[in-house]
């Protein structure tokens, strides 16, 4: 039987069906993907290119390897050793648009996120520079990458993309990081290798942007030589920009060119199978100089919950899943590993608090509004809530009860100043002080009590709206909160609301409290847990007065916290020295201990499962997942994972 | 009988305009649409104005920023000029494409249902009938009663449960993970219709057990009938009284059930699919709902409401043809 199969674990198959597939299917399976099996293990390790292309180059359907890499080919560390080329990697999904396969998949920025996250490193850019008033940065292209169609990656794809962006008929506009003092960014591409950035004022946050996430490689990398034969000024056949847009979604057509290590040659009407090959062009070797990635294919099959994903974990038909999976599963994926012959890792979720209650810093309600305004009240709930509980109840005690934070890895934190004042952050108004806590509530003008003994706000019955969205733990949590709130006389009444309604809410700053996950590794590029720049967490309406320039939402008081941090942030972006910029956050970090807490965390530092198949080698020996702009395990290069010898050329009955 | 199909025929015309007003404004009146929970995800991602601007568009692009009357006409308008109704935004598809790729297996796991709970359910009732309060009745009364008592979704968890502990064998899906990915081949074939029983079976269940019920309440009281007496009275056999005579007068519940039950047959297995991960139109109604996908959960909708409305017509002509005593005017 072919490899891939001597793993499954299904019992039931009758005879007869076993005999069918052996006469009709078997044989259909001596194809590219086997390609492996025509070279011994050591001819393998040798090759500088997958068997599978060396067939493709040997037919002359395919340029040599040397053709295919560029001059300078972006080196990929391994974890443990070189590896073999071969192989299918079987994972799930949960959404039609495979976000987690685009982690995998889409993450080829021009600037990378280090693995571990301690900085950026070059990607496709080879480089960049900033001009000494930092108004001016330079990225300098890798020569000679090529889509994954072969056509060249230049830097007319950048100038697509901001054609596209000033096109307004088209759906891109600029986005925000592309003005400064409200000006507009001049990109322009002087050669084809080269593209320039032109701000306004000083800008250091640009190769930061560009290492965030599949999203910014997917739209600012753009295939121009594809696209344009859907664009309507060229193409007679189309009036507008939609035929190119739905030709521009990379989960949903296979004909779309990538510069990822893996590209989508095949998705089921239905959406619930994908496969992506290997992208014969990938710019990526290991330190021997062989083309990456190792493994030749992808098969992603979407499941309608993610305990599916469990199932077929545990029947041994799940080669590695980084995302989706539930820790509640832990017990159950342990117990059955041996069987299914997987390993569970435990990786760090990177949650600062998981949930964190955030409180509307512009609550429609103008009396809730100056009462959630009062730091005595913030923290008089904080000190109410019994944090060890909920990690007991919740995480079975694997949690660390704490205040709410953003992640203890970002870089923000790598200085003794910073760990100080993360230490000081994460224990602040954490603790479980009942007396405290209803002092403080006293102090915010809560201390008349109703016929049942709650609280009342200027003589009127008082309630908190707890909104929820429909993720695990949240209802649960909610209710604890709520009886800890009782506790001090607070009521709460918890509403649970679909993704679309409290993100609609959420937008317009027509909510009270609601219960969110913090995880932010950067806060240069993310600032929304810290500064209110952002249309979302606790500060909606300031955000919406911030982006808007003043147009919308609710403008702070001059000289108020909210002001101050908002300076802060302006000054962030023009400190053209890094460590400077990391103290300037950590003077935002101090404001917040000083005016905060702005929203309240209950706990934090949950594991985030991976599971893996024993076969599979140079695992990543961890990561930080939750926050996607990092985009783990893609910016882990899980190009680099291979098969040992045992599934590739074992199993061979 | 000509002109009666030709009246009820053309009633489905202000029916359906009906049922597609309804859904539609039904689809609108949870708070937010498709696109908030798009704002909500492009602003976790950029978090900034363009990603608004870039909303601005998308509404353009759906036509989402015109009044619902408006939004409603041009659906309505679409589906009536070109047989397009709309487009989903999360397959970003047309919606054609996207509910034909789902029937197939659709119709395949709720037809073998179909079929297995009238194959059941019709004996059963009858013979339970026959034999009331006879050991084989209160047996297969118990079994109904717990058949009908038991959610689906909770008879699908001690499958998964039942053949992850006990049998080593994975009752997700409508195919043996090694299938997935293979091109369609005799042993894919094979492979489905071994995968095939077991969900069918369980969407099964809850509709075989509660037709028994009305099977056999039918039958007793056709049973209680005095001519039936005289037909037994008459010498005539068992078989003769109980198959011919009174079968023939009890099915007639069974008949009209039978035509209320068609949606069902593209929406009735939702949860089991999301259970068992079928890739089905009732998980996909489900999902659309959700996400408010409106072009696809109104054309779901409008589906299940002609189905209904077909399903009505068929039970009525089948309910003509079997009893004579039925008239058309």
């Amino acid at each position: 039987m072919v490899h891939r199969f001597a793993s499954s674990r299904v019992g039931c198959r009758a005879w007869g069906v076993l005999l069918v597939y052996v006469l009709c299917v078997a044989p259909a399976h001596a194809d590219a993907l086997d390609a492996h099996r025509s070279v011994s293990v050591d001819e393998n390790l040798a090759m500088r290119e997958a068997p599978m292309l060396a067939e493709r180059v040997a037919r002359g359907d395919l340029p040599p390897v040397e053709e295919r890499l560029p001059e300078n080919p972006l080196v990929i560390p391994v974890v443990e050793q070189a590896g073999l080329y071969g192989g299918t990697w079987r994972k799930f999904d949960t959404a039609t648009d495979l976000p987690t396969m685009k982690l995998i998949s889409g993450y080829y920025p021009l600037v990378r996120w280090k693995p571990d996250v301690s900085g950026v490193m070059p990607g496709l850019a080879e480089r960049w520079e900033f001009s000494d008033d930092g108004r001016t940065i330079t990225f300098y292209l890798r020569r000679g990458v090529k889509w994954s169609d072969g056509h060249p990656f230049t830097s007319e794809s950048v100038a697509f993309w901001w054609e596209m962006c000033l096109d307004d008929r088209h759906p891109d506009n600029p986005p925000e990081w592309c003005y400064s003092n409200g000006e507009r960014v001049k990109v322009t591409t002087p050669d084809d290798y080269t593209v320039v950035f032109e701000y306004d004022g000083p800008f250091y946050f640009l190769p930061l942007v560009m290492a965030t996430g599949f999203w910014t490689p997917e739209r600012v990398l753009a295939p121009a030589h594809y696209l344009r034969e859907f664009h309507p000024d060229l193409n007679s056949a189309y009036e507008d920009f939609t035929e190119m847009e739905r030709k521009r979604n990379p989960t949903a057509n296979v004909d779309l060119p990538t510069l990822g290590p893996w590209d989508m040659t095949f998705l089921s009407p239905t959406a619930d199978r994908a496969v992506f090959e290997r992208n014969p062009y990938y710019y990526g070797v290991d330190p021997e100089g062989r083309q990456l990635p190792y493994i030749d294919q992808i098969e992603c099959i979407r499941v309608q919950s993610s305990e599916s994903g469990v199932l077929y974990a545990i029947s041994g038909s799940l080669d590695a899943q980084f995302r989706s999976i539930n820790f509640e599963d832990y017990a159950l994926l342990k117990r059955f590993a041996k069987k299914g012959g997987y390993k569970v890792h435990t990786w760090e979720d990177g949650s600062g608090a998981w949930h964190t209650v955030y409180i509307n810093w512009s609550t429609p309600a103008p009396e809730k509004r100056a009462l959630f305004r009062d730091p005595n009240f913030r923290r008089g709930l904080s000190f109410a809530i019994n944090r060890e509980r909920i990690n007991q109840i919740i995480w079975q005690g694997t949690a660390e009860p704490r205040q709410a934070t953003i992640t203890d890895e970002a870089w923000h934190f790598q200085s003794p100043r910073g760990q100080d004042v993360l230490n000081r952050w994460k224990n602040a108004w954490a603790d479980y002080d009942l007396d405290r806590a209803n002092a403080l509530l006293d102090a915010a003008g809560l201390s008349k009590r109703d016929g049942e003994g709650y609280r009342m706000l200027n003589g009127q019955p008082f309630e908190i709206s707890l909104d929820i969205y429909d993720i695990p733990h949240a209802a649960d949590q909610a209710e604890l909160i709520k009886d800890d709130w009782k506790q001090v006389d607070v009521r709460v009444r918890i509403r649970q609301s679909g993704d679309v309604d409290l993100g609609a809410r959420v937008n317009r700053a027509r909510f009270e409290m609601y219960l969110r996950i913090t995880s932010e590794l950067d806060l240069f590029t993310y600032p929304s847990h810290v500064f209110p720049t952002q249309i979302q967490t606790w500060h909606p309406a300031i955000g919406r007065w911030y982006t808007t320039g003043g147009e919308e939402g609710e403008a702070p008081e001059p000289g108020d916290v909210m002001d101050q941090l908002l300076q802060i942030y302006e000054k962030t972006k023009r400190e053209p020295d890094l460590d400077k910029r990391h103290g300037l956050v950590l003077d935002a970090i101090e404001l917040h201990l000083e005016h905060g807490p702005f929203m309240i965390g209950t706990t934090g530092r949950q594991k985030h499962l991976v599971v893996t198949t024993n076969a599979m080698r140079n695992v990543p020996t961890g990561g930080i997942m939750a926050p996607w702009a990092t985009a783990a395990p893609g910016s882990l290069f899980t190009e680099q994972m291979f098969y040992d010898a045992s599934r590739l050329y074992g199993g061979d009955e | 009988m000509g002109s009666y199909i030709l009246r009820r025929l053309m009633i489905f015309v202000p029916m359906l305009f009906a049922v597609s007003l309804v859904s539609f404004v039904i689809i609108q009146l949870p708070p937010g649409s498709y696109l908030d929970q798009k704002i909500v995800e492009l602003q976790a991602q950029g978090g900034d104005a363009s990603s608004l601007g870039q909303i601005e568009a998308l509404k353009r692009r759906y036509g989402l920023d015109a009044p619902i009357w408006k939004q409603y006409l041009m659906w309505i308008g679409g589906i009536l000029t070109e047989g397009d109704f709309g487009e989903s935004f999360a397959y970003d598809k047309p919606v054609n494409q996207l509910v034909w790729s789902f029937l197939g297996f659709t119709l395949l796991v709720s037809g073998t249902s179909f079929v297995l709970v009238y194959l059941l359910a019709i004996p059963l009732g009858c013979i339970a009938a026959v034999k009331k309060g006879k050991p084989t009745d209160h047996v297969i009364s118990g079994v109904s009663f717990i058949g009908m008592s038991v959610p689906e979704f909770m008879l699908a968890l001690l499958l998964l449960v039942l053949g992850l502990f006990a049998l080593d064998y994975l009752f997700v899906g409508l195919f043996s993970p090694e299938f997935y990915f293979q091109p369609w081949s005799w042993a894919k074939v094979v492979d489905l219709l071994k995968h095939l029983p077991v969900p069918a079976a369980v969407v099964a269940v809850n509709g075989t057990a509660g037709l028994m019920r009305i099977m056999r309440g039918s039958m007793l009281d056709v049973l209680a009938e005095p001519y039936i007496l005289t037909a037994r009275a008459k010498g005539l056999s068992r078989r003769q009284v109980f198959g011919k005579h009174a079968l023939r007068m009890a099915i007639n519940p069974i008949i009209s059930i039978m035509g209320m039950s068609l949606p069902g047959l593209l929406s009735g297995s939702a949860i089991i699919a999301i259970v068992l991960n079928l890739p089905t139109a009732g998980y996909l109604l489900f999902e659309s709902l959700k996400t408010q996908d409106m072009y696809l959960a109104g054309t779901l909708m409008l589906m299940l409401a002609a189905l209904l409305l077909v399903g009505n017509l068929i039970s009525d002509i089948a309910l003509a043809i079997v009893d004579p005593r039925i008239r058309y005017d």
